[in-house]
């Protein structure tokens, strides 16, 4: 099997919402540190934070997260 | 005065951190004192380090108290039960304790080794200590490696 990653949209979709990652964090029920961890990659969200992400961002958890080859981005 | 939350979250995760940097510096303190009043019982000057060693412990964390500036660790606020609940740290924590399980693992062969010189009792002891103190030193030395902050632009 190959190498799998989990890549996020996180980034542009706060962005686009003007959120910051302390907002974001709050708003998820997490700290800054973990909204920072996904985003950069160093962190694969549990279903139920990635849910929660998702519906504070008002977006469906596929365009937020997708599984690609650790290569592609 | 109501303190914003994104502030007192921030001050709550400092605290956190400092607390845990205290609570590791006075580990290795009084490990390193038991573990040498273990091995040289006869020496008067360890056991005399015990009592200013509590002293201290005391006046850091009164120190650490001060550090939240007026406000107080509430742990029923929402931003203490994020930081309690928070994955990034959870997993942290998780990935820290299993390291520090194969460490105190793989200690014991060489504290023995060390310490079989001693008679059993002092031995045992000496051990003892020193394994919690290893073992709990890489827990918490190892967590806050991991849950340092990486600048990440964002």
């Amino acid at each position: 099997m190959p190498d799998e990653v989990l890549h996020n949209t996180l980034r542009v979709q706060r962005a686009i919402r003007n959120l910051t990652q302390a907002e974001l964090a709050e708003q998820a029920g997490v700290t800054r540190k973990s909204v920072n961890a996904i985003e950069a990659g160093r962190m694969v969200p549990s279903v139920l934070l990635a849910l929660k992400l998702a519906h504070v961002l008002d977006v469906s958890v596929e365009s937020l997260f997708s599984v690609g080859d650790a290569t592609s981005k | 005065m109501k303190i914003p939350t994104e502030a007192r979250s921030e001050k709550y995760l400092r605290f956190s951190r400092r607390s845990m940097t205290v609570t590791l510096l006075v580990v290795l303190a009084v490990g390193g004192v038991c573990i040498a009043m273990a091995i040289w019982p006869a020496a008067p000057s360890w056991s005399r380090a015990v009592t200013p060693l509590w002293i201290v412990a005391v006046v850091l964390a009164a120190g650490l108290q001060r550090t939240l500036g007026g406000d107080r660790w509430d742990p029923g606020s929402p931003e203490a039960r994020a930081i309690a609940d928070d994955e990034w740290r959870r997993n942290n924590m998780d990935r820290a304790r299993r390291v520090a399980f194969v460490v105190v693992l793989a200690a014991q062969l060489p504290l023995g080794l060390l310490l079989a010189g001693l008679p059993s009792a002092r031995a045992l002891m000496a051990m003892a200590v020193a394994t919690i103190t290893l073992g709990v030193a890489t827990l918490f030395a190892l967590f806050l490696h991991l849950d340092r902050d990486v600048h990440d632009a964002g």
